[in-house]
């Protein structure tokens, strides 16, 4: 979520900003966080931020340069960093000046615990998540480290109280010597320590473990607090000027509703330190032009703070980029701000076949290229995205997609399966079937594989268990990688084995069972069924994610509950994750990627987008076609993928159209398409795209540029070159045999009486590229062509379709 | 998805965010004991999965109905026997090491081979790289050959590249026993010669030289380094020699044996012989599933073949010198029932099944771990997948406790385990 800062700040005097972004002279107003400090018992601490705002909205942390005093200092003390210390009781107020602008905030101490005791939770555990002690790699891991284990980024306070204290016949701690215990000599290397030296001898967690075995190493009292949630501030930044700097602050609220200051005890991680670097302390350094994310986290909890770096902010030679829906407003205002400017529209030609593959997965014929080229209707894009919305070969590309999101095929004894599914998944695309009725269908399907085309979508392994049926679901329905807390908690994200299995338990009753030769199966429903918690070895009632619990009545399938809980308008994954995978199916990255990856800790890049899109899609009783149009038809999507020197290093903000491969079966049916030899794939009748095949990869291209020939595990296409590919296109029989084929497109042009080799040239490009051939390009050809006849001219225009079908232009949508 | 900084980056060096200096000192000395040894592997995959009690831990005392009906005989070195149809392999059994005790918990193919081939049970939020696949990216080609080649080509994915990019999946050959064998896309096409070639590689040039201007991200740039690659690759003379099965003298393939797994393991021995780091050789996918007719289909014709195959291969190492620094692993992704089926077959059995090394400083004739009286369960000496693979790591000098993370961010190290103190 973007603030609006600029729209309500007030503004006190005008503003003179310099080149490199920082304000000087007068300024414009101050705010500060907290709004009111109140600290508990001597010793408590609070950072204060102190922010200042511009006309513009641009907020900039000025902490460390304003003047802070307290009027009664024996209450409380202030530092330059802007931490307030509390020495005694009383309420006195914090003076805050910067650049001639004063403000202030009301500081109180209150009375804590005569002897502070320091709490294990509150005090002790963080401090093996904020120095890397229970990290996933080393004491959190799901062995431990050495023989000593901690509950990954502290979730399990009790566990680690057991560990520290009683295991290992309480060797790693001496109450009566407390300096010697191995929980302090340890960390500070004064033993020989595998993760080497984590804080040193003296420092603040040091003392602070230190004392609370002085005080007789306690567990905190039953009932005492817990940390209840954990939050960041400033949860957005904008930095502008590589010289910035800014601190986060970290606040804990606790069972007993108290807040404390955490940033010492958190730790402050990076997602990308080529954009962003963040110091233990929780001060963030910009580093290069970008966007990132600064995940906080302790106690088994994680926030994240969203921090984008821009040199200069937009001046008034930013141009005024037209929108053509509400796609643009979001797209170009993101721009404007990290002062980016988009790329030019596409040319019609790319334009023209970009759309095709992106739509059809086909390439344009050369009467349709040149057709759509010489028209000069101011709307042909528009009709031309009408008219491919409405072809049959949309929903052959659709339905491979969602061959590979349902993995269709499973086990491929289950060929027949994945035919009656494809078959079901395509017609349901052809009706523009909406996608909640889709998705209700398939959650309370069964029946017979061979049969049921919907029965299928559960049949993700071989036995049917619960949780890999919840990681499936999860996945593909809710965005969220539940699967990683199946064997501990989440590490960045609050979801634990109870959310896991609890999604399980949606699906208790699930299995499957042979009924004929051939592995014929029947997917149904048991009689009864349970999910048992591995920690708890107790059966799980089923729980909405994010939600409370369902108990399944007599006589009832539950999954009919989880079906309408999931596509009910309001569930805050469904219409979100859907109108993601839409969004990055044409604009090739999503919103929040990956697709099935939404947590706090990585956020949209363009909150405002996604919500916008996700209204939209619900708005249109979940229409896929009408997300599509709406998508198509916005100036974002058409842009061109030629970058200008602003945008050259943007990768998440759509300044232009990503180059992206074509995939292993547009690309077969392309060179099918235009060498006008078919491919003839195994067990397909003659005709077949390899777009419309459900299942397997029935020809070696389709393996080599990374069809998944068994779709035994869940995963993403890779796009990535291999030299088996390039040898492939290079030397492959298949393309050049279809390329030289008597029968084939190519020679028939070549038999065309009268036909003159220019006239060939622009076919060749035509039929390869939607376009015609460059000058240069042209005149290389004409030269070679020139005085040839029969084999020979044969060679060059063989040639040159060879070097097209090579060429990066033919391979790399653009 | 075009090329760019896609992954989770969680600091610098560590989760951390710096390293220590006892960690810089922790990373030395790990690296100082596993200093580049030039090792080659071959290894060979008895998909399917190989009966262990039918070949190389026979149980002549065990009841009719689990001891088959094969007897034991016994092998160039006291003390240890193999299957009467191993006569040839028993012959340099001074050569390899049996494990009896390889154990996991997995009898569906698709996740033992999985285990088998890359040290990891398969997870959802990771797809592992197989064991060539990271060999192939942490060691590189030696020279314009590929680092893995698979021959035939791969049972299935497990075998592949998993999370790391596809430039590091195996080339696969095709089946070098077919008389026409030639592996494909390495030499020009029919009617192309070189100077069409370089006419065309000219042409393209061109074409591309204006479309550069559209990358961003330096994609084209990677792909051009692959086709300077595969254009070397098409255009050595090493190339053609190290696939050239067909300049073998006909004794040598027939003592190989005129068949895939024969004719492979001949390749591989020329592969390695020419540089290829991993070579990986089968007979098929599955083929040794034999849930019924064990003993025939065995007798017939797999365990001639293997015979044949196997020692011909440990005996052309150890003649050309070639063995100290060619590790050979010959494994199935599980064992056999100890039951004979009603099928006369045996079925799934994980729990414990037979694994055979030779090379590359492993101890010849020797036997480690043992089953008990039915070859069911381990008696002694258990070996985990991933301790083996540990194992491998090391020899060839890769650190088995690095870690990579996967396209979601999740950490893993190359091996869970730690590599065996008796085969190192």
């Amino acid at each position: 979520m973007m603030r609006r800062a600029w729209g309500t700040a007030a503004v006190l005097v005008a503003v003179v900003v310099s080149s490199s972004g920082v304000l000087k002279g007068e300024t414009g107003q101050l705010s500060v966080f907290p709004e009111k400090v109140v600290l508990f018992g001597q010793g408590a601490r609070q950072h204060v931020l102190v922010t200042l705002k511009d006309s513009r909205g641009s907020a900039q942390d000025v902490t460390t340069r304003s003047r802070l005093v307290i009027d009664d200092t024996a209450v409380a003390q202030a530092e330059g960093t802007g931490l307030v210390r509390a020495l005694a009781p009383g309420t006195t107020r914090l003076n805050i000046s910067y650049g001639g602008i004063a403000t202030g905030l009301d500081v109180e101490v209150r009375p804590g615990e005569s002897s502070r005791q320091l709490s294990f939770v509150k005090d002790i555990v963080p401090i093996f998540t904020k120095f890397g002690c229970a990290g996933s790699n080393c004491h959190g891991s799901v062995r431990g480290k050495a023989g000593f284990k901690l509950s990954l980024f502290g979730y399990e306070p009790d566990l680690d109280y057991d560990a520290i204290l009683n295991a290992g016949d309480g060797r790693r701690v001496n109450l009566g010597d407390p300096e010697t215990s191995l929980i302090l000599k340890k960390p500070t290397s004064q033993v020989p320590h595998g993760g080497g030296k984590r804080f040193e001898n003296g420092s603040l967690p040091y003392n602070a473990i230190l004392e609370w075995l002085r005080s007789g190493a306690k567990y905190d009292s039953a009932g005492s607090p817990r940390l209840a949630s954990l939050s960041v501030f400033p949860e957005e930044r904008w930095i502008i000027g590589l010289q910035q700097t800014q601190q986060l602050v970290a606040m804990g609220r606790y069972t007993d509703a108290s807040l404390e200051d955490m940033t010492d005890k958190v730790q402050f991680t990076s997602n990308d330190e080529s954009v962003v670097e963040v110091t233990r302390g929780g001060l963030v350094k910009a580093i290069a032009p970008g966007e990132t994310t600064i995940m906080v986290r302790s106690l088994g909890q994680a926030v994240a703070a969203r921090i984008f770096i821009v040199t200069s902010a937009a001046g008034v030679d930013y141009p005024t980029v037209p929108a053509n829906n509400y796609i643009d407003r979001y797209i170009f205002e993101k721009l404007r701000r990290t002062n980016v400017v988009p790329s030019e529209i596409a040319s019609d030609q790319h334009f023209l076949r970009r759309i095709y593959l992106d739509v059809l997965g086909i390439l344009p014929s050369a009467d349709e290229a040149a057709t759509f080229l010489s028209s000069s209707d101011p709307d042909k894009r528009a009709k031309l995205i009408e008219a491919l919305l409405s072809r049959p070969e949309r929903a052959d590309a659709w339905a491979t997609y969602f061959a590979d999101l349902f993995r269709l095929g499973f086990n491929k004894s289950r060929d027949k399966g994945a035919k009656i599914f494809y078959d079901w998944i395509r017609k349901s695309v052809i009706e523009d079937k909406p996608y909640d009725r889709m998705v209700s269908e398939l959650l309370v399907s069964q029946g017979n594989l061979f049969y049921e085309p919907t029965a299928n979508f559960y049949f993700v392994s071989r036995k049917l268990d619960p949780g890999d049926v919840a990681t499936h679901v999860s996945q593909a329905f809710l965005g969220v990688r539940i699967e990683c807390a199946r064997c501990h908690n989440h590490p960045w994200e609050k979801y634990t084995q109870d959310d896991f299995y609890g999604l399980a338990a949606f699906f208790k009753r699930l299995d499957t069972k042979f009924v004929h030769a051939g592995s014929e199966s029947n997917v149904y429903l048991k009689d009864e069924g349970e999910v048992i918690h591995p920690k708890t070895k107790k059966p799980v009632e089923p729980k909405y994610l994010d939600g409370g619990h369902e108990r399944e009545q007599a006589g009832q399938d539950i999954r009919q509950n989880f079906a309408r809980w999931l596509t009910s308008a309001e569930n805050p994954f469904f219409a979100r994750t859907m109108a993601n995978r839409i969004w990055r199916r044409y604009l090739d990255r999503g919103i929040v990627e990956p697709a099935d990856d939404f947590r706090v800790t990585n956020p949209p890049s363009n909150a405002g987008l996604l919500d916008a899109l996700s209204r939209d899609f619900v708005k249109h009783g979940f229409s896929i076609k009408s997300l599509e149009r709406t998508i198509l038809n916005s100036r974002a999507y058409q842009l061109s993928s030629l970058p200008n020197d602003s945008n050259r290093h943007d990768t998440v903000n759509y300044s232009r159209y990503y180059l992206r491969r074509m995939s292993a079966e547009q690309l077969m049916d392309a060179i099918v398409q235009v060498t006008g030899v078919e491919e003839r794939f195994t067990g397909w009748a003659p005709g077949t795209r390899a777009m419309q095949i459900p299942h397997g990869a029935p020809t070696y291209l389709l393996t080599a540029f990374g069809r998944v020939a068994d779709r035994e595990f869940a995963q993403e296409r890779k796009e990535d070159p291999s030299i088996t590919q390039i040898l492939h296109l290079m030397n492959g029989d298949m393309l050049n045999n279809k390329i030289q084929a008597r029968e084939g497109t190519l020679a028939k042009l070549l038999r065309t009486p009268l036909i003159d080799n220019s006239h060939l040239a622009d076919q060749v490009f035509l039929m390869t590229l939607a376009r015609y051939p460059t000058q240069v390009e042209k005149e290389t050809v004409i030269k070679s062509a020139t005085g040839t006849s029969g084999t020979a001219r044969d060679h060059v225009f063989q040639d040159l379709m060879w070097v097209l079908v090579n060429s990066k232009e033919f391979l790399y949508n653009h | 998805m075009i090329d760019r900084r896609a992954f989770l980056k969680i600091g610098s060096l560590s989760v951390f965010g710096s390293l220590a200096w006892s960690d810089v000192l922790t990373l030395r000395a790990r690296a100082a004991t596993v200093a580049p040894k030039d090792i080659s592997i071959i290894h060979i995959l008895l998909s399917g999965g190989i009966s262990h009690i039918d070949t190389f831990d026979m149980k002549p005392d065990a009841r009719a109905e689990f001891r088959g009906i094969f007897k034991p005989i016994s092998t160039n070195v006291p003390g240890i026997q193999v299957c009467e149809h191993l006569p040839m392999t028993a012959r340099v059994a001074d050569k390899y090491t049996i494990i009896r005790s390889m154990t996991h918990k997995n009898s569906v193919h698709e996740k033992a081979s999985y285990l088998v081939l890359s040290g990891h049970e398969p997870i959802a939020t990771v797809h592992h790289p197989s064991l060539g696949a990271v060999i192939a990216k942490e060691l590189g080609a030696r020279n314009e050959l590929p680092a893995y080649i698979s021959i035939p080509g791969m049972t299935g994915l497990w075998e592949g590249s998993g999370v790391i990019p596809a430039k590091f999946a195996p080339f696969e050959t095709g089946d070098p026993n077919n008389p026409k064998f030639s592996v494909r896309d390495i030499s020009l096409p029919m009617n192309v010669d070189w100077a069409r070639m370089n006419g065309r590689n000219s042409l393209l040039s061109l074409v591309d030289s204006e479309f550069r201007r559209y990358d961003a991200s330096g994609i084209f740039e990677t792909v051009d380094s692959f086709q300077k690659t595969a254009h070397d690759l098409v255009a050595s003379p090493l190339t053609k020699k190290a696939f050239a099965i067909q300049d073998e003298p006909e004794k040598v393939r027939e003592r190989y044996g005129r068949t895939s797994l024969g004719q492979g393991a001949l390749l591989a021995r020329r592969l390695v012989q020419n540089g290829v780091r991993f070579v990986t050789v089968s007979n098929g996918y599955y083929k040794w599933d034999h849930h019924a007719k064990v003993f025939e289909n065995l007798a017939d014709k797999y365990l001639p073949e293997l015979d044949r195959a196997f020692s011909a291969l440990i005996e052309d190492l150890d003649q050309r010198g070639m063995l100290a620094t060619t590790l050979v692993v010959m494994t199935g992704e599980f064992g056999r029932t100890p039951e004979v089926n009603v099928n006369a077959g045996r079925d799934h059995w994980p729990n414990v099944f037979s694994l055979v090394l030779a090379g590359a400083g492993v101890p010849g004739g020797h036997v480690w771990g043992e089953s008990d009286k039915e070859g069911a369960q381990v008696k002694d000496k258990p070996v985990e997948v991933a301790d083996l693979i540990a194992t491998i790591y090391q020899k060839v000098g890769i650190d088995y406790q690095k870690e990579y993370v996967s396209n979601i961010g999740r950490p893993f190290k190359l091996a869970d385990g730690k590599p065996l103190p008796f085969l190192s």
